[in-house]
């Protein structure tokens, strides 16, 4: 069955432009040779319709009575904690650093620690953080979905 | 440096990059598979597009220079700049992701429902985005007139005029598959000049250079009539602190990051693109500190110049010499203007796209591209009006503009359901609008010594509290004007996606049945 | 550089001072011809009136009644008044609730016949001050709907007549609520529509190309046959008004495999899709009609081979879909009044419904722009803004 993906090739290239009005579109490369005729732009008139402030909340509305905000809530509090525990490590580095550096007056130390050492304390902070939340959505998922949930990554 | 190398290296870039803006070139594009060719971006991909577009003239030349200059306390620059990626991660990268906003107007207009927050933050991320502008012009006009001896607004001009020609041409958007190259360019272009200047180190005996307890600026050398530098030497530890509260508040807030977070296909991969972010930036940033550290070493003259941010440039010159040192130099200059393209196209399109999105009064063509001008036209006009702030400490202050007015608006926005429209534009107008003032009058020099210009000079530390408190007590003042749907957005904002699509379908639909044969394609290659 | 630091000094307080003409402008503070006593009185009504809208234009129910009855009694100075629909009292507000107990009895009259009616209490507890009250029907679309009771301490022509005019400005709001949720249904109607009109014949034809392949090649039958599955589940789908561009594009493929395996090489499609739109969010089932479209086009006059290229491209903060044929085209002067709604109900319903569908949602810039002529081919470009308060989809399968 050859049902081309030609991709670019075939492709008419254009630059492109989002905000210019459409220009006479470039003819794709036709199986026949003859001319085609020039091709009109042609677009719908306006309606003038207002659009709502906030169209459709249905289904944000579902959404709540489906899972309910008190499950939401014990989510969102259990992904603050994990944050607030990562951030507060972070805080608490950042806060005694300055004051050990300058109690210490080692250029060499802060060159070491600040240089070299601290990369990769925040990459495994971050990383331990990634962990756990997404711990706690599937954990949460378990809580609202049952068993049948398949699990996280 | 040897121009005969150098230019072609930059002509090199700013060719690509107009090649890569105007054509529409596409890496991506050559798949013959309808799963391959919609397959969204990958974590890996997206972090290396999101550090190629974020590691800017301040991270390629200025850490290195404020090194030289300044010690080892400036190592501090480059971990906040890593670190804000953390606080970025715990607190927004996710729920920013979920809430499908793809600018910071955007997100305020959706999670407060309110066309003047929306207004009122387009003015703040236009400011943000103009203040840190100005530095990649000024980088660029100090590479090219280290290059070429051309003086120093051509720089800027060459920069700005490229990056007005890619965007307003139609190119230059959000490319990721450019934007991730832009990363490894610019990390091969600091990496390999630095494994040899490390070789010569060694060569040569393998000293550690001294660093004076007495910062060069005291000594009456470069940068004394530098406004930022004499507060430092005053106030050491506040301006420590006043750049981290800076660098690791106000990395969530900037323009061109965030708009980058709406390729992630959902939540789950936004907080692991951060990590990977993360991970590079903070690769990446093991590099400029070797430059400052051999540049102390190899060139201490430069501290005493008004040059120090060309320590970079020059160092590979000075310690290979010859045509080796010159092919190096040659590449970091490539790997310079990258920063400055990437990092300035990055911007112009937010900040252009914020423009004639809310700011100019109708939409079209012209005004896009009178948009992007516009964008460009003003930071452009600033860096000729203000050329004595390194570029590092530049950028610093657009990060503090941007923790003072977005972190709050961010981490209470997603965090607490009490907050309020009129809560967000106080904490916003007073949190952000002192920090934007304080910014304005230490570029100025209306206050030139003392406290009062300490704290102006890094007003992080002050402005980013009051703007928190300021909209917490609003929005518990205002209790009445709690956005209507502030429980279903916030819903939205912290359900992992899983959850929403994975309902029961309702009676009398057929159960999703799958045969397990066909759902190995929908469920295989997780991030 | 000391006129930077005046601009830059300024930039906060013209902020201030714009938000502030901004908010000053939205809510104009008195003026400076206070005007007579009648005219104040009509802008305190009016004023009334338009806080009592709001929620009555969310239907009766408890609720709103609720809140639009502390503006009605206001706007009418009674004291108290009393909402109800047909059957129960849905809400009180003023003194005398005791009254509430009986009020429906009273009202059997006024329900039936929708004439306004007045009565007297029956109650003559002295700490009560209700002696009298008018009933005016709530009538919406010639059906009455409920009923509003003002009481008073004694017989009163004027409140009669006052009574009477509030709950027929009730029922113009009540009216006006009901139009918005025809519209909406109409939208949903819509939709089913389209969904409806895929169907018959596409389906017949895909099971009918199915079918062929079970004997020759049975896997290609199956395969088919799941893709076939999962297209009728997408285009059938309950929930939701929006979908995201990966889960329209991935039906779309679904769609174009079933209709090359009825058509086999007489179709070549190219897809360029850049990966930074894949979650752009778009009213569900709109582009699939503009492939279908391609495809029919496409099939209709080519005896050779038809080509149709679907690309999606970033463009700063909008998404650009284009679909384009080089089949037989359309006559611009028919495709125009088709866009008007003129072209009959037989042919191309599915691109006026998308582009009904995509100016309703996004607003009128963002209509289809169709480049076509007889001959000629067609090139649809369709613009979507990579965010619409209130437009969300459900996003895509977490691990795709």
């Amino acid at each position: 069955m050859t049902w081309l993906f030609a991709a670019g090739a075939a492709s008419p290239k254009r630059s492109a432009d989002p905000f210019s009005p459409p220009r006479p579109a470039v003819r794709l490369p036709a199986v026949s040779a003859e001319p085609a005729p020039r091709r009109e732009t042609v677009t719908g008139e306006p309606r003038r319709v207002h659009r709502p402030q906030r169209p459709h909340t249905r289904w944000e509305i579902d959404e709540q009575t489906t899972l309910g905000a008190a499950y939401v809530r014990s989510l969102m509090r259990g992904q603050l904690r994990t944050g607030l525990a990562a951030f507060a490590v972070l805080v608490l580095l950042l806060a005694t650093l300055p004051l050990f550096f300058g109690a210490l007056g080692s250029a060499t130390v802060v060159w070491v620690v600040l240089g070299f050492a601290a990369y990769p304390v925040l990459v495994l902070l971050a990383w331990w953080y990634v962990r756990r939340a997404e711990r706690n959505e599937s954990d949460f998922a378990r809580l609202v979905e049952g068993a049948e949930h398949r699990g996280g990554p | 440096m040897n121009p005969a190398y150098a230019i072609p290296a930059v002509a090199v870039v700013v060719l690509a990059t107009v090649l890569i803006g105007g054509f529409g070139l596409r890496l991506s594009r050559t798949t013959s598979d309808f799963y391959v060719a919609s397959r969204s971006v990958g974590p890996g991909l997206n972090a290396a597009a999101i550090s190629g577009e974020y590691l800017s003239a301040a991270s390629f030349l200025g850490v290195a220079g404020l090194l030289l200059v300044h010690g080892p306390d400036m190592l501090w620059y480059p971990v906040g700049y890593t670190a804000g990626y953390l606080v970025l991660l715990v607190f927004v990268a996710a729920p920013l992701r979920r809430s499908g906003a793809y600018t910071l107007p955007d997100f305020a207009e959706s999670r407060l429902e309110s066309r003047q927050v929306r207004l009122l933050v387009s003015m703040f991320v236009v400011g943000a985005g103009w203040l840190y502008l100005v530095p990649q012009l000024q980088g660029a006009g100090l590479t090219l007139s280290l290059l070429t001896g051309a003086p120093r607004w051509l720089g800027g001009a060459v920069v700005a005029a490229v990056v007005i020609l890619a965007v307003a041409a139609g190119g230059m958007r959000s490319i990721t598959f450019v934007q991730a190259f832009q990363y490894w360019l610019k990390l091969t272009a600091l990496l390999v000049p630095a494994f040899f200047l490390l070789l010569v180190w060694h060569r040569d005996g393998g000293a550690a250079p001294s660093f004076p307890d007495i910062p060069a600026a005291l000594l009456g050398g470069a940068g004394a009539d530098q406004p930022l530098a004499t507060s430092r030497a005053a106030h050491p530890l506040y301006a420590t602190y006043g750049l981290i509260f800076a660098t690791v508040l106000g990395t969530m807030g900037l323009p061109h990051v965030v708009v980058r977070f709406y390729t992630s296909p959902h939540g789950r991969a936004a907080r692991r693109t951060t990590l990977m972010v993360l991970t590079l930036v903070g690769f990446f940033y093991l590099l400029p500190p070797v430059y400052g550290w051999l540049g102390r070493l190899y060139a201490p003259a430069l501290s005493q110049a008004h040059d120090a941010d060309a320590t970079v440039l020059l160092l590979p010159g000075l310690m290979v010499g010859g045509v080796g040192g010159d092919l190096l130099g040659a590449l970091v200059a490539g790997g310079a203007f990258a920063a400055f393209l990437s990092t300035a196209s990055g911007l112009t399109m937010a900040v252009a796209g914020v423009l004639s999105q809310d700011v100019l009064p109708s939409r079209g063509v012209r005004h896009f591209r009178f948009a992007t001008v516009l964008a460009m036209a003003v930071p452009f006009g600033g860096t000729i009006l203000v050329s004595g702030v390194p570029v590092a400490d530049a950028v610093g202050m657009a990060f503090a503009v941007s923790a003072s007015a977005f972190c709050p608006l961010l981490v209470l926005g997603i965090w607490w359901r009490r907050l309020t429209p009129p809560g967000a534009v106080a904490g916003l107008l007073l949190g952000g609008g002192s920090s934007l003032l304080a910014v304005g009058l230490t570029v100025a020099g209306v206050v030139r010594s003392g406290w009062l210009h300490t704290l102006l000079a890094w007003p992080a530390v002050w402005s980013v509290p009051v703007g928190f408190l300021t909209m917490v007590l609003v929005s518990l003042a205002t209790p009445g004007s709690v956005p209507p749907h502030t429980s279903a957005t916030m819903t939205r904002l912290h359900l992992p996606e899983a959850l929403t699509v994975r309902r029961p379908p309702p009676p009398g639909e057929p159960a999703p049945g799958v045969p397990p044969a066909r759902r190995s394609r929908v469920t295989g290659g997780g991030p | 550089m000391s006129s930077t630091a005046v601009l830059l000094a300024l930039c906060p307080l013209l902020l201030a001072g714009g938000f502030l003409a901004g908010r000053r402008t939205a809510h104009p503070a008195g003026r400076s011809d206070l005007g007579s006593p009648v005219e104040r009185a009509t802008f305190e009504t009016l004023h009334t009136a338009s806080l009592a809208a709001p929620p009555l234009r969310a239907g009766l129910t408890e609720d709103s009644a609720r809140k639009a009855a502390r503006r009605l009694r206001s706007l009418l100075g009674t004291d108290a008044l009393c909402l109800t629909n047909r059957s129960t009292v849905l809400t009180w507000h003023g003194t005398g609730e005791h009254h509430a107990r009986q009020v429906l009895d009273r009202l059997a009259e006024v329900l039936d016949t929708g004439r306004t009616a007045a009565f007297d209490c029956g109650c003559h507890a002295d700490d009560c001050p209700l002696r009298w009250a008018v009933a005016a029907p709530i009538v919406v679309d010639h059906r009455v709907l409920g009923a509003l009771v003002a009481y008073a301490p004694r017989e009163s022509a004027v409140l009669a007549r006052a009574t009477d005019e509030v709950a027929r400005w009730v029922s113009v709001q009540l009216e006006l609520a009901e139009l918005d949720r025809s519209r909406t249904r109409l939208i949903e109607a819509e939709i089913k529509a389209l969904r409806a009109q895929i169907s018959p014949h596409f389906i017949f034809n895909s099971l009918a190309a199915i079918a062929s392949f079970v004997r020759t090649d049975p896997t290609r039958a199956r395969e088919l046959l799941l893709e076939f599955a999962d297209f009728t589940r997408y285009s059938f789908r309950r929930h939701g008004e929006f979908t995201t561009l990966a889960d329209e594009l991935h039906s779309i493929d679904q769609y174009l495999a079933l209709v090359r395996a009825r058509f086999g090489d007489r179709l070549s499609v190219t897809l360029q899709i850049a990966p930074e739109v894949l979650a752009v969010t778009l009213p569900f089932l709109c582009l699939q009609p503009l492939v279908e479209n391609a495809v029919k086009h496409g099939l209709e006059g080519a005896v050779t081979r038809s080509r149709i290229t679907i690309t999606a491209q970033d463009a700063g903060a909008e998404a650009e879909v284009v679909i384009e044929d080089d089949g037989v085209g359309m006559d611009p002067d028919r495709l125009r009044a088709l866009l008007r709604g003129e072209g009959g109900p037989s042919a191309g319903v599915g691109l006026l419904n998308v582009d009904e569908r995509l100016r309703t949602v996004f607003g009128d810039p963002y209509g289809l722009v169709i480049e076509t002529a007889r001959g000629a081919g067609t090139r649809i470009t369709v613009r979507i803004p990579k965010f619409r308060a209130g437009v969300h989809s459900s996003p895509p399968e977490a691990g795709e």
